[in-house]
C-alpha cells in the first residue's frame, strides 16, 4: 500500500481519501493483474494521487510499469500533494494542473483512464459559488506568477483560495461536471482502452446506456 | 515537468487551430534527477512519442547534435537510449513557461514547482 500524508492545511484544500477512494483503490490493485504492459494511463481529478498512484505502484511490482502516466487536477494544491505522494512512494507519474483534458494533444491515446468524479448534487447558487472560487484561484495564480513568486512561497500563497468544493460538488443531479469529462476521456481512449469510473446512482443501467451511446457516437 | 509530458501538450485556445504544437519551452530552472535506466521501456516509449516534436524541442533547448529522426538501429544503440532516458525521464523543468508557437496566439502557460498550468479562461474556450 502506498503512503499518503497530508498536513492539516492540505486536508482542508484537497480531497482526503474516503470510502469511495479506498473501494476504488482496491479495484484498481486487483485489476492490475489483468493488464499487460500498458503504454499510457491518465487520471482526471487525482486529488492526493491515491488512485493512479496505487495502480502504478502495483504495476511496478509486477514489472508492468506504464510508459506514460499522467495525473490531472484542476486544483493546484492537489497537484502539489500528488507530487509528494508520488515522490514518497517512488512512483513515476507526470502531473498537470488543468481543467479536464485542456492542453492535451488529443492524438495521444490512453490505455487506461481513471475518473472518480464529483457527484454530490449541488444547488445552482452553490455551484456558482464554486465556479467563482475557481476563477479567483486562477486570478491569484496569475498574480503570483506576475510577482515572480515560486517554490514553497507559491504553494503557501496559492492555498489561500480553497478549491476543495470542486472535488465533490456535481451540480444538477450530481452529474453536471461529469459528462463533459467523460466525453473528453472517451475521445482519447485507445482501441482496447479501459475507463474506470466511480458512480453512485440507483439507475446504473441508465448510466451504462448513456455512456455506451456516447462511445458509439464517438466512433 | 518532464520533456516526456511536454510531448503531449498543445495549445487548446479556441480558434488556435494551426501551428499550436509543440509548445515552445522557456526554462528558468531545471534539475536532473537520476532514475533507473530500463532499456526495453525506453525503446517502447520512443515509439509512442512524436519524435519530430521532441527533436525540435531538444534542439531549441540548446542541444544541436540531437537527431531529426529516430536512428535506424536505435534498439541496440545504448548511447542513444541512455541519452533519451536522460532527456525524457531525468530532466525536470521546475520553473518556466510554455508558449504557443502560433504567431496569432502566443498564449503562455506557466510552469511552477514543476507543474504546468494549462487551464484556459472563459474567453479562451
Amino acid at each position: 500500500m502506498i503512503n499518503i500524508n497530508l498536513s492539516k492545511l492540505e486536508k482542508q484544500n484537497v480531497y482526503s481519501p474516503n470510502d469511495d477512494s479506498y473501494l476504488f483503490q482496491e479495484v484498481l490493485i486487483e485489476e492490475a493483474n489483468q493488464h499487460q504492459q500498458l503504454s499510457s494511463i491518465v487520471e482526471v481529478g487525482c486529488g492526493t494521487g491515491i488512485l493512479i498512484g496505487s495502480l502504478i505502484h502495483e504495476l511496478n511490482k509486477q514489472n508492468k510499469s506504464p510508459l506514460i502516466s499522467l495525473a490531472i487536477d484542476i486544483n493546484y494544491d492537489a497537484c502539489i500533494v500528488s507530487q509528494k505522494t508520488f515522490d514518497n512512494n517512488q512512483i513515476k507519474c507526470e502531473i498537470i494542473n488543468t481543467n479536464g483534458l485542456q492542453g492535451l494533444n488529443k492524438k495521444f491515446k490512453f490505455d487506461v483512464a481513471i475518473f472518480n468524479p464529483p457527484y454530490v448534487p449541488t444547488e445552482p447558487d452553490e455551484l456558482q459559488n464554486h465556479l467563482n472560487y475557481f476563477k479567483e484561484k486562477q486570478q491569484l495564480f496569475k498574480k503570483l506568477i506576475d510577482e515572480k513568486v515560486d517554490g514553497e512561497q507559491f504553494i503557501e500563497q496559492i492555498q489561500k483560495v480553497n478549491l476543495i468544493d470542486v472535488s465533490y460538488s456535481g451540480g444538477k443531479d450530481g452529474m453536471y461536471m461529469t459528462w463533459n469529462i467523460i466525453d473528453q476521456l472517451i475521445a482519447v481512449m485507445s482501441n482496447q482502452g479501459i475507463m474506470y469510473l466511480f458512480h453512485i446512482n440507483k439507475d446504473i443501467y441508465l448510466l451504462f446506456k448513456i455512456i455506451l451511446s456516447r462511445i458509439l457516437l464517438n466512433i | 515537468m518532464r520533456l516526456l509530458i511536454h510531448n503531449l501538450l498543445m495549445c487548446n485556445v479556441s480558434k488556435c487551430d494551426q501551428n499550436n504544437y509543440p509548445l515552445i519551452i522557456k526554462v528558468d530552472k531545471s534539475i536532473i534527477v537520476q532514475t533507473e535506466f530500463k532499456q526495453d521501456l525506453i525503446v517502447k516509449l520512443i515509439q509512442k512519442l512524436d519524435f519530430q516534436a521532441l527533436s525540435q524541442t531538444v534542439k531549441s533547448l540548446g542541444d544541436d547534435t540531437f537527431p531529426e529522426q529516430i536512428p535506424q538501429d536505435f534498439i541496440k544503440d545504448l548511447q542513444f537510449l541512455q541519452r533519451m532516458h536522460r532527456i525524457l525521464y531525468e530532466t525536470h523543468i521546475i520553473t518556466g513557461e510554455l508558449t504557443c508557437p502560433n504567431p496569432q496566439c502566443q498564449r503562455t502557460y506557466p510552469i511552477v514547482n514543476g507543474i504546468p498550468n494549462m487551464i484556459l479562461t472563459e474567453d479562451e474556450i
